[in-house]
């Protein structure tokens, strides 16, 4: 087998997973492609090193959590959304979405990207702090002020949703 | 913020449930593609960055050659007294690889006499100047060599993986030049990460730090050519990246010494401002070559 088939048979079973996680950063379909191919590039480009790597789901989720970082502080070259495009991820996502999802969404939109990175890992990836620190490459004291902050401002935006959660 | 809301937040986000992405397009095809570019860039960086490092050992051991250039005026003959054979292209026919090495080990031993007692420069493989460790009684360390005129200063906006070191209370290391008897040595330190794959900040957390380099670098006073050496220190193990047991092969192999530079920079600056020691750096280069053109045949 060679390198490059290798490595698509490893991008082909963790596309859907790095997907998902890559919608909740970005918060639509089409920028989180976008950082699953970016991503899928760059583990590509090191391909011969990350293929030694025991941990390479890690490995590449942390590629696409950095991805997302780097990509937003490059954001003044970011294409602008085209509001008259209509946006088929809602759609797609009012086929399984009982509203939580939208909601959620939208209140991780609010987050400022780190904390946002920060909040999507803790939860959604169930990393602890020290994995969490690890993937983004910051102090795990980083990573605790940030969820810290990241659920004040979640507490004030979903506040409904999170007293149903606990109902449930 | 609660428990209470951090749980809640918890059972949140199980209970989400993502679908599969409407109409998905062709993703790792543009990204093989892409990283294919990318890769062959990468080698051909490579391969450009390791002639200018040829053309800049050759002008520097032309510089510096007894009554060549615009040298440095010092010694005469084919070589300094006590140095080892000269590599001359006679020999060249009847030498094979192993030869090699063993000529290249025995002009790094006649450095010995210029390092602290108990150390030694030992070369593995070939190309020599590519396999030279130091070792001594604090442990072993990776010596990268280099010489010319356009020293590695500070890390390339490049290479975002690489960043100038700063002074931190967990690795308080300093750096400046001093002058000493035939020239001037400065002392560089940069800190290198493990995830270099993003991320353009200043490593101002220790805890993102995996290897710091010390380099050396030492300029005559009577030519503009210059000299480097860098030693590498393991600051800490890749635990996400792979097996501890792979990160103790990994320093064995790659010679990353736990208590950091091994050659102090006094010590760097009695060595290269010896003769001999530019001497060396010539004859080993001679000899890689000459190592090269075996293999290349061999493979031919």
């Amino acid at each position: 087998m060679t390198d490059e088939d290798e490595f698509r048979q490893f991008a082909a079973s963790r596309q859907k997973q790095l997907l998902r996680s890559a919608y909740l950063l970005s918060g639509d379909w089409h920028s989180a492609e976008d950082l699953v191919q970016t991503a899928f590039g760059l583990l590509y480009r090191h391909w011969r090193r990350v293929s030694r790597v025991e941990y390479r789901d890690a490995y590449a989720k942390q590629v696409l959590y950095r991805c997302f970082l780097a990509s937003r502080r490059r954001k003044g070259f970011a294409t602008v959304p085209i509001d008259s495009v209509p946006e088929p991820a809602a759609a797609a996502a009012a086929q399984v979405d009982d509203g939580r999802l939208s909601a959620l969404l939208e209140a991780l939109s609010g987050l400022p990207e780190r904390a946002r990175a920060v909040v999507v890992l803790r939860y959604w990836e169930d990393y602890s702090v020290a994995q969490t620190a690890d993937a983004l490459g910051v102090s795990q004291g980083t990573v605790k002020s940030q969820t810290s902050r990241a659920l004040e401002l979640l507490r004030v935006r979903i506040s409904g949703l999170l007293s149903d959660s606990r109902q449930d | 913020m609660s428990e209470h809301d951090t749980e809640d937040l918890r059972v949140l986000f199980d209970g989400v449930t993502i679908g599969d992405a409407p109409g998905s397009r062709d993703l790792v095809g543009p990204a093989v593609a892409w990283g294919g570019r990318r890769r062959r860039r990468d080698r051909w960086l490579t391969v450009g960055a390791a002639a200018s490092l040829v053309v800049a050992v050759a002008a520097g051991a032309v510089a510096l050659a007894p009554g060549g250039g615009s040298g440095s005026g010092r010694g005469g003959g084919a070589g300094p007294a006590g140095a080892p054979p000269t590599h001359t292209p006679s020999g060249r026919s009847a030498m094979g690889l192993r030869d090699i090495l063993g000529q290249e080990q025995g002009l790094l031993d006649s450095l010995g006499t210029y390092l602290p007692e108990g150390y030694r420069f030992s070369c593995s493989d070939l190309p020599c100047l590519a396999h030279v460790t130091l070792s001594g009684p604090q442990g072993t360390s990776l010596v990268e060599w280099g010489t010319g005129t356009d020293l590695f200063q500070a890390a390339p906006p490049s290479d975002p993986g690489e960043h100038d070191h700063q002074r931190t209370d967990a690795i308080p290391l300093t750096s400046g030049p001093f002058r000493v008897e035939h020239g001037t040595v400065t002392v560089w330190m940069t800190d290198d990460e493990a995830q270099v794959l993003y991320g353009s900040d200043l490593l101002a957390d220790p805890h993102q730090i995996v290897y710091v380099k010390a380099q050396y670098t030492y300029k005559p006073s009577a030519s503009s050519a210059g000299y480097r050496m860098m030693q590498s220190q393991l600051v800490q193990d890749i635990s996400w990246k792979s097996d501890p047991r792979d990160n103790a092969r990994l320093r064995e192999l790659m010679g990353f010494s736990q208590t950091g530079p091994l050659l102090s920079p006094n010590w760097f600056a009695v060595l290269a401002d010896q003769p001999t020691f530019q001497y060396v750096l010539d004859q080993l280069k001679g000899w890689d070559q000459q190592a090269a053109e075996l293999k290349q045949r061999g493979a031919a």
